[in-house]
């Protein structure tokens, strides 16, 4: 996986011109929410990893989407679910740029067939490289649009 | 209050959630150092990549010893660079007298910085997320501020 500023920046460069407030707050949640279960997990517990594999997969996030939307109110549920569900999209592509030694990847079709894929541009950790500058760039953005509304 | 129906979907997305983690558990055809410990003469000569919460524990004159959690296991294949406690991963062939004979070796960099710079964002997520949404005990749910 690429880090979680790295998938909170490129989520930010689509949400920042496109969407409201609120709405763009819930595609960042869904653009981070693949990783926000699993990680722990495994980082905490590593003799737990075979019990995080499922919680990386489209279905289960899928899944996990319908449960999270029915905590919010009924006439909020349609736009988080959306929301959630374009972050996580947005995750999963950008993990799936990534380069495995095993050439393997995601499972894309679990739980019904364990085949794998990537595209297998870059390794993992090369994406720590440019996060920095990822958030730096956010950062700079919102000190620009905030100058810039001041001025107004 | 919360409708029966909703209680319902809460329950069965639970239920299909857990399934999904115990399918994953019990079906990952992944070939592990686990595995092939288990049954040497059954995996002896397959190939396989071990790469979670691998570092190397030694370094020796034909190859290093990797250390993945308890287990140790001697790994024949020299590659330069490598120093006690880095992180990598390796492909590797697996033979039943207990070792692997390496093929492809990643060595994994700024996996701490990686984990370190992943709480920024989700930190600066949440407090977004609880600017512009509350959760209403009484109603159990999320609704906008």
């Amino acid at each position: 996986m690429p880090d979680l500023i790295t998938h909170t920046a490129i989520a930010y460069a689509f949400g920042r011109p496109l969407l409201s407030v609120p709405t763009r707050v819930l595609f960042y949640v869904g653009a981070i929410l693949p990783d926000l279960l699993p990680r722990p997990l495994y980082i905490v517990f590593p003799n737990l990893y075979s019990y995080s594999i499922a919680m990386h997969t489209p279905a289960f996030l899928i899944i996990l989407t319908l449960l999270l939307s029915e905590f919010f109110a009924p006439a909020m549920q349609k736009t988080v679910r959306i929301y959630f569900i374009l972050g996580l999209i947005l995750h999963l592509f950008l993990d799936s740029l990534q380069k495995h030694l095993s050439g393997g990847g995601y499972y894309w079709f679990f739980p019904f067939s364990w085949s794998s894929f990537e595209f297998g541009l870059w390794w993992p950790d090369q994406f720590v490289i440019i996060a920095p500058y990822l958030g730096a760039a956010v950062v700079l953005n919102e000190i620009v649009i905030w100058v810039i509304r001041k001025r107004r | 209050m919360w409708s029966s129906g909703r209680i319902i979907r809460v329950v069965i997305y639970a239920i299909i959630l857990l399934f999904l983690i115990w399918y994953g558990h019990e079906n990952n055809p992944a070939i592990t150092l686990d595995r092939c410990m288990a049954d040497p003469e059954k995996y002896d000569g397959i190939s396989l990549t071990v790469g979670n919460e691998v570092k190397v524990y030694l370094v020796s004159e034909d190859g290093f010893v990797i250390q993945q959690l308890n287990r140790r296991m001697p790994v024949r294949g020299k590659v330069k660079e490598l120093t006690p406690g880095t992180r990598v991963t390796i492909s590797a062939i697996f033979h039943k007298e207990g070792w692997l004979e390496l093929q492809d070796i990643h060595i994994v960099k700024h996996r701490e910085a990686k984990i370190w710079l992943s709480i920024i964002p989700v930190a600066l997520i949440a407090f977004l997320f609880f600017r512009y949404f509350r959760f209403h005990p009484k109603h159990f749910q999320f609704e906008r501020r």
